[in-house]
């Protein structure tokens, strides 16, 4: 890791590409809620529409982020409302070991996260991408993701 | 059949074992423990043992132009092995993976010498089943109360990852290492498929799905995140890399470490790692050395720590350090017979070439029939922070266990 | 679509693909709610440019006729075999398409839907630019999605009219009835020896203040005399198989040792030497080893304790109808049902774990639970309806009860607020104050819980003929060792003052836990318990009634405490779920499925352990089996196996990762 400087234009521009692993309960339903309500977000998010949230392994997110992605998430139902009964909780288990293993290789743990939404509040999904998107600003910041070497 | 082994860096240990080549007048069998300076003259097979480092690639250009076929023969050079965990700190052991066409690799630590003889044949080796197919343990089907660093030897029937301790088994083919045969769970040394160590982070985090994880009230999207906090999770699994990716780091398709290194290649090997794994990844390592290395790094700490150690754990190890003496010896004079005779001796107590059996306090399995196992059966210790060494070795550890500082005498390698 | 009869045997599902795929893609305009903002023209262009994309247009409106006709065209023109649709999301109008299709003989699987406007033109309004090159990605994720889809067969499978009620209190006999009135045969199944549950020990049931005997006799005759419930007593279940729609269980049924000649005459329980405590009355009163639990219990007949029997046989000679023999034997009946409710209640909460409280202690016998209490108020009470001290039979002069004993701690008991115990406290306490105008009632509480209509004014109803409130957990429940009085000591929180409180009997208001028992009983179904040790439903607010098991069904306390309101709606509904099906006759399941390679698995059980409808079992050679009416196609088991050998159909690691790549490719790589 070297101190060069990140100028906020560079993060702007830098944020291309994000794949949100949403469930087909909550999580699709928060989305498109947002949408109906004309709410806005980042257009890096792109969403990729799952079973559940139980359905995504670390391999399908090492994939999004081998091919280009800058940050990946899980959007899943609330704790304990998870319409499989615990599909949520059992990814976030996972993806707490797939931070735990970048920050053993000595990078950040914020390009990878997982959140909870509501399906009749789209701002809680908007708010999801708000958060995963500073949390990758955070991680550029410190050069801590896999692209920010420079 | 002329067959040329070249032995680059790093552990000795498969490069040895090509000695039992010789058992079979059918090749012609040549050593080059030192091939930066081999000069290249054209031969049929070459055999590479060892790890790669990019300085290393122009010589294997060499050989590979000189030869038939290129055989990586072990997992240093195949994936990197145990060697390629100092990429975790910005190494950069290269794995042949790429370079070489698959069925021209044996995988394994240490690699089997029948597979290296059908890789020589050009024969594909049999379908292997899976580990766990030949495992006694047998699974249970529950999630996790716990997760366990070190278990008692009590179950013999439960599969180790329902007791809490994780085993890369379900990942592996059979080998005849067999870890597992010795109270030791597998690391993963002859994974059955690609990501192996991914794969078993995923297994292994759905298995710990009840296990308490922090989360955390997103401000923002307000509802419950995951949180960032250390949670029970992960402060029981403090090596993630080192247990999950003992021997695929490289191949995985993760990103290369960049924690700054603190020593040298073998030091950064060893750094992170935790304490109770030691005597396996010394016993991986040490090449024709490694009972010593490994016993200095159990010993120290149980001197320390004033663990008891039994008459009964001292005579055998003992006799495991005569045993190294004379497989050097064996080895110096390139003779095939004695080395197979000592290597089954040291199999009889260690378990195997990996030295699974060693453990602190004595040994994980029954070693003769006729023994008392209760007089040198092993327990679960208690990790105590500090520093520890003994001759050429001298390591520290944190209150997790976990190796933060060590320095190692090359020479013992 | 072809729905296919009853085709259970074990097949790949798979339709093997020798055609290579012909995708259509259709861009929507949505009116300028899309093309406003995405430049659609340059969409559809893009996607003619990918493998396999036959035909890509972009239109107004693809969900009007004409929309849906050029869909139908290409298929009917083009040989198009999979269709992306590039417009709404998938809820909107997915169906819609995928539907069309089917009608062109298309399964309606092949069909992706891709939102480009909820997901993309409507929340990226103001960059064109950027929304454009999203949908781009959107639409090559789909194209890439579309190549391998699959057929996905629809399955009829033809359901057992009949049900199974696990449980006989209010719960139970609620959703029996109401299945049998809906002329479904119900197999009632309850371990004790008569009906009813905790509801017929009560004394009188708030907010109302009725007499519980009286609005449950209706219905317990009613189920005991109801042509299509079959009622088993002093019954358990001992396994169950099957998945919905089909279940085989399989019930042992300890005999009664009195035939159903009995005439309920009592002569034989008067006769009988033995006495023991009655447990329904909770040891308030005592028993004989032949006996009838209570006089309106229901059935009639006298049940014998062979545990308590001396085997005098006094009752068999002097029974006037000979209906008493004692060679009786257990016996295990085989049913097959179509739906099953569990209703088996709750368990009131053990207090001796509270030291402090010293329940059940020698010495102690005047700090006793609600229920005991409720018992001695009853009418049919040894005491006859008085409040008598356990220790020495005399009118209490000041009573205290102590609310959320084994609710709201988070050292000892549970961690959630039962959320019945203040009413009952309340109305106990007002029965009590009613009864007694010269002693004390004093009720220490952490909060007074009363919300919902009428539970306020029972509250101030209390408070009016002067029961006391304390604000405070009490610490400890002390004996002063000469005068052997009991003592609560609590601090009062509201005036901060430190209370000793004399109390002739202390009453613990103890929480609704769950059932003995429950964990066999849960392991046999099959289905998940919440970490408080209920069975866990499916849905907290969607679906409280299903349980993780498609076909197993909750109903009242056994979902989580409950009052009898709470109880008899939840029941009704567990009712109308179970019916539903069976009424119909049958179910339709698509076989959205995960199959299994053998070759690859290494028996290692993980998916069994995270399939939560338990859909995955393991056969006797150790491999896991999916059933593959019991799955709920989540894809759960999928990341979890390490050998990548379980595969849900269309989901597969495969297509996943090609909608991956197309998705997330793109993204600038920094030098
Ligand atoms: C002290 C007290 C006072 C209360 N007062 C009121 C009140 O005034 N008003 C009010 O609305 N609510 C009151 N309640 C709550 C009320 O008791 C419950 O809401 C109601 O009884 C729940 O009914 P249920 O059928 O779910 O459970 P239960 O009444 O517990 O019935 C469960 C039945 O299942 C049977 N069973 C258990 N296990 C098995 C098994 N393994 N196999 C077969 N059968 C089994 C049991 O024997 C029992 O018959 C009070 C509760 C308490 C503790
Ligand atoms: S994972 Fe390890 S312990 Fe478990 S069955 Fe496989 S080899 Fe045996
Ligand atoms: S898809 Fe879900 S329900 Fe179906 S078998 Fe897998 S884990 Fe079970
Ligand atoms: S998880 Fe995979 S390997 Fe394990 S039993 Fe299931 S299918 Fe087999």
């Amino acid at each position: 890791m070297s101190d060069c400087e990140i100028p906020d234009e560079y993060i702007q521009e830098r944020i291309q590409n994000i794949v949100v692993f949403m469930c087909n309960e909550c999580g699709q339903g928060s989305a498109n809620t947002a949408g109906v309500a004309r709410m806005s977000y980042d257009a890096a998010i792109r969403i990729i529409r799952v079973q559940c949230t139980g359905q995504v392994g670390p391999i399908q997110i090492m994939e999004a982020l081998n091919n280009g992605a800058d940050a990946v998430a899980c959007v899943g139902c609330c704790l304990g409302a998870c319409h499989f009964f615990n599909g949520n909780v059992i990814s976030m288990h996972r993806i707490k070991l797939m931070k735990k293993l970048f920050k053993e290789l000595g990078y950040s743990d914020q390009f990878v996260n997982q959140y909870t939404s509501r399906a009749a509040e789209g701002e809680t999904a908007v708010g999801d991408f708000e958060d995963i998107i500073d949390r990758l600003t955070t991680a550029i910041q410190e050069k801590g993701t896999i692209k920010d070497g420079c | 059949m002329d067959v040329k082994v070249f032995q680059f860096n790093g552990c000795k240990k498969c490069f040895n074992e090509t000695l039992l080549l010789k058992e079979d007048a059918k090749y012609k069998v040549e050593f080059v423990s030192d091939p930066k300076n081999w000069k290249g003259e054209k031969g049929d097979i070459s055999v590479i043992t060892g790890y790669l480092l990019p300085s290393d690639l122009d010589h294997l250009e060499l050989i590979k132009n000189n030869s038939n076929k290129v055989i990586a023969y072990g997992d240093c050079p195949a994936t990197g092995g145990v060697f390629a965990l100092a990429n975790q700190k910005g190494h950069d052991v290269t794995p042949l993976a790429n370079l070489i066409e698959g069925s021209n690799r044996v995988h394994g630590c240490l690699g089997e010498i029948e597979e290296l003889k059908f890789a020589i044949s050009g024969i594909n080796v049999p379908k292997l089943k899976s580990l766990c197919q030949v495992c006694s343990r047998k699974a249970t089907c529950d999630y996790l109360e716990e997760i366990n660093r070190q278990i008692e030897l009590e179950d013999s029937e439960t599969c180790f990852n329902d007791l809490g301790f994780l085993c890369s088994g379900f990942i592996a083919t059979e080998c005849k290492e067999k870890c597992i045969d010795y109270n030791t769970p597998c690391r993963g040394c002859k994974p059955s498929i690609d990501r192996s160590g991914i794969r078993m982070l995923a297994m292994f985090g759905t298995l710990a799905g009840n296990i308490e994880i922090a989360t955390e009230h997103s401000v923002k999207g307000a509802t419950d995140k995951l949180g960032d906090d250390d949670d029970d999770l992960t402060d029981s699994l403090p090596d993630v890399v080192g247990n999950f990716f003992r021997f695929t780091l490289l191949t995985s398709g993760l990103p290369k470490g960049r924690i700054p290194s603190s020593g040298t290649l073998l030091e950064d090997v060893f750094i992170g790692r935790l304490i109770e794994e030691i005597p396996l990844i010394t016993g991986l390592l040490g090449g024709a050395k490694s009972i010593s290395l490994t016993l200095k790094f159990i010993e120290s700490y149980e001197d320390a720590n004033q663990i008891e150690v039994s008459e009964q754990t001292k005579k055998y190890r003992n006799e495991l350090l005569e045993l190294e003496k004379e497989l050097q010896k064996a080895i110096d004079k390139e003779d095939s017979a004695n080395y197979r005779e000592i290597t089954d001796k040291i199999r009889f107590i260690a378990g195997n070439m990996n030295l699974s059996n060693i453990f602190f306090s004595g040994f994980k399995s029954i070693i003769d029939v006729n023994d008392d196992f209760n007089e040198y059966k092993t327990h679960v210790f208690d990790v105590v922070e500090g520093t520890y060494k003994n001759g050429s070795i001298e390591y520290t550890i944190n209150p997790d266990g976990i190796i933060t500082e060590i320095k190692i005498n090359e020479k013992l390698l | 679509m072809a729905v296919k009869e009853d085709k259970m045997e074990e097949s790949k599902i798979e339709s093997e693909d020798s055609e290579e795929p012909r995708i259509g893609v259709f861009v929507c305009h949505c009116g300028h709610n899309i093309a406003g903002t995405v430049d659609v023209a340059k969409v559809a262009d893009y996607a003619r440019t990918l493998p396999n994309v036959i035909k890509a247009e972009h239109y107004m409106f693809m969900c009007s006729k004409p929309g849906v006709q050029m869909v139908k065209d290409s298929i009917r023109e083009l040989g198009v075999n999979r269709t992306v649709v590039a417009s709404c999301s998938k809820n909107q109008h997915g169906l819609t398409f995928a539907k069309a299709i089917a009608e062109e003989g298309i399964n309606k699987h092949r069909h992706q839907q891709v939102n480009v406007r909820e997901y993309c033109s409507w929340v990226h309004k103001k960059d064109e630019t950027k929304a454009t090159a999203k949908a781009l990605r959107l639409v090559e994720a789909g194209v890439n999605r579309a190549r391998k889809l699959q057929d996905v067969e629809t399955r009829r499978i033809s359901t057992t009219k009949a049900a199974l009620v696990i449980g006989g209190g209010i719960a139970g006999l609620r959703s029996a009835n109401d299945l049998a009135e809906l002329g479904i045969p119900v197999f009632l199944v309850e371990k004790n020896s008569t009906i009813g549950g905790h509801m017929t020990q009560l004394n009188k049931t708030f907010p109302t203040l009725e007499c519980p005997q009286c609005s449950i006799s209706p219905l317990t005759n009613g189920v005991a005399n109801h042509p299509l419930i079959e009622l088993y007593t002093n019954a358990q279940i001992k396994s169950v198989e099957g998945s919905l729609g089909n279940f085989e269980v399989e019930i042992e049924i300890n005999p009664r040792y009195v035939k159903d000649n009995c005439t309920s005459c009592g002569e034989c329980s008067l006769h009988c030497p033995v006495e023991v405590p009655s447990e329904w009355d909770k040891g308030m009163s005592m028993r004989n080893a032949i006996y009838k639990a209570y006089p309106q219990a229901i059935p009639a007949t006298f049940v014998r304790d062979k545990k308590a029997c001396i085997e005098c046989n006094t009752c068999i000679n002097i029974c006037p109808v000979q209906a008493i023999d004692f060679s009786m034997q257990p016996e295990t009946k085989t049913v097959k049902v179509g739906s099953i409710i569990v209703a088996v209640g709750y368990s009131e909460y053990d207090p001796t774990e509270i030291e402090p409280y010293h329940y059940g202690q020698e010495g102690y016998d005047d700090v006793i639970t609600q229920l005991k209490l409720e018992r001695m108020l009853s009418p049919t009470s040894l005491t006859n309806s008085e409040v008598l001290r356990p220790s020495d039979g005399k009118l209490p002069k000041s009573i205290v009860m102590i609310q959320c004993v084994g609710s709201r701690n988070d050292q000892v008991g549970n961690q959630y607020c039962t959320g019945v115990c203040c009413k009952f406290a309340i109305k106990n306490a007002r029965i009590v104050k009613e009864m007694y105008p010269d002693t004390d009632v004093t009720i220490c509480y952490i909060d007074i819980r009363t919300p919902g209509l009428n539970f306020e004014e029972l509250y101030k109803s209390a408070q009016e003929v002067g029961v006391r409130f304390i604000r405070g957990r009490p610490s400890e429940i002390i004996k002063d060792p000469i005068s052997g009085k009991l003592k609560v000591i609590v601090e009062d929180t509201l005036s901060m003052t430190p209370l000793q409180l004399r109390a002739d009997l202390v009453v613990l208001s103890a929480a609704m836990v769950p059932p003995e028992g429950i964990g066999p009983l849960g392991s046999k179904l099959k289905v998940l318990r919440s970490k408080e040790g209920f069975l866990k439903e499916f849905h907290i607010k969607m679906n409280p009634t299903l349980s993780s098991k498609g076909g197993i069904f909750l109903a009242g306390a056994i979902q989580g405490p409950k009052d009898i309101s709470e109880t008899v709606a939840h029941a009704g509904s567990a009712a109308a779920l179970a019916a539903a099906p069976l009424v119909k006759g049958y179910i339709e399941r698509e076989m959205l499925v995960p199959t299994i390679d053998y070759d690859l698995c290494v028996n290692c059980g993980i998916c069994k352990t995270i399939c939560s409808p338990a859909a995955i079992d393991i056969d006797e050679n150790g491999r896991p089996t999916v059933n593959k009416i019991a799955c709920r196609s989540c894809g759960m088991c999928m990341p979890s196996c390490p050998m990548k050998a379980i595969q849900l159909i269309n989901f597969t690691d495969d297509q996943l990762y090609d909608e991956i790549i197309a998705v997330s490719g793109g993204g600038a790589v920094c030098e």
